[in-house]
């Protein structure tokens, strides 16, 4: 695994339908024993798609807000 | 459930009897990360107070879009205004952000409180006048504000808080959810504010950079 921050998964929420996997630019998921898994997780570069096109809300890309 | 009275909102100006009086009426109840705990439109059965974790509430559209109306971190209550309607019902939904502990006072036992402590009741008072401020002020925000000043107000607020109102973090969806606006925008709006110097989107960070200019966007005077 990776120490860099990676998108939180609700696996209650996931279908593991395949969209983040297929929509991924950099390969960074894929489905393993019928559950999403980080499979190159060092690859992510934190650019949302992932998120934006998960249909059950079940990608999460968090952010704190805080002054530099 | 060990509780931290002190950390409780309604409870500041109650003397220690009367806080035990309050805590006789009430239960707890825990809740996991993402769980529902009231939805829009039931009847009202309770109030509750966060005891641990933090709750989010929000409307839904009749097209499934969400409003954000509140985050609230532990101390505060919810769902305080259907309990002193008649035949009331749960103004919004809750759900839980994170595991959390919730002290639960039914509607009757609620009233009954009123009734009998005063303070209690000037307490609920108080509550109410913040709570009004606050919508107000999300009215204010929705209806007239740009999406670009209403999200220079946020990051202020997210950063002026300092992560002590609340521990958990904000996707991009939230935001956009909590400004009454869609993601695509929310997300044009932000890559403007990083293109313009004004913030620096980071891995899980939006670190703002220049506090001058964002209060100019904040104010819409730019």
């Amino acid at each position: 695994m990776t120490d860099q921050a990676l998108p939180v998964i609700d696996n209650k929420k996931c279908t593991v339908c395949g969209e983040c996997v297929d929509i991924c630019p950099e390969s960074v998921l894929a489905i393993e024993n019928g559950r999403l898994a980080f499979v190159n997780p060092k690859a992510c570069t934190y650019c949302g798609i992932c998120e934006e096109n998960c249909p059950t809300g079940a990608v999460r890309l968090e952010y704190i807000i805080r002054w530099a | 459930m060990r509780l931290d009275l002190a950390r409780m909102l309604l409870f500041d100006e109650l003397t220690e009897d009367q806080r035990k009086s309050v805590v006789q009426h009430s239960s707890g109840r825990s809740f996991e990360s993402g769980e529902a705990i009231i939805w829009q439109g039931d009847a009202c059965e309770a109030v509750f107070c966060v005891v641990s974790g933090e709750i989010e509430i929000f409307r839904l559209s009749p097209g499934g879009r969400e409003q954000i109306l509140d985050r609230m971190p532990v101390g505060h209550w919810f769902n305080l205004v259907p309990a002193l309607l008649q035949k009331g019902k749960n103004q919004a939904n809750v759900r839980a952000l994170t595991e959390c502990r919730l002290l639960v006072i039914t509607k009757n036992e609620f009233i009954h409180l009123i009734e009998e402590i005063p303070a209690f009741g000037m307490a609920v008072t108080r509550y109410f006048a913040r709570r009004l401020a606050h919508m107000t002020d999300l009215i204010e925000s929705l209806s007239l504000y740009s999406v670009r000043q209403r999200l220079a107000r946020f990051l202020i607020a997210q950063a002026e808080a300092g992560g002590s109102e609340g521990t958990v973090r904000w996707t991009q969806t939230d935001i956009a959810n909590r400004l009454g606006t869609v993601r695509d925008v929310l997300g044009r709006a932000l890559r403007r504010m990083a293109d313009e110097g004004i913030l620096r989107i980071e891995r899980e960070k939006i670190l703002l950079v220049d506090r001058e200019k964002l209060q100019r966007a904040a104010d819409g005077n730019e």
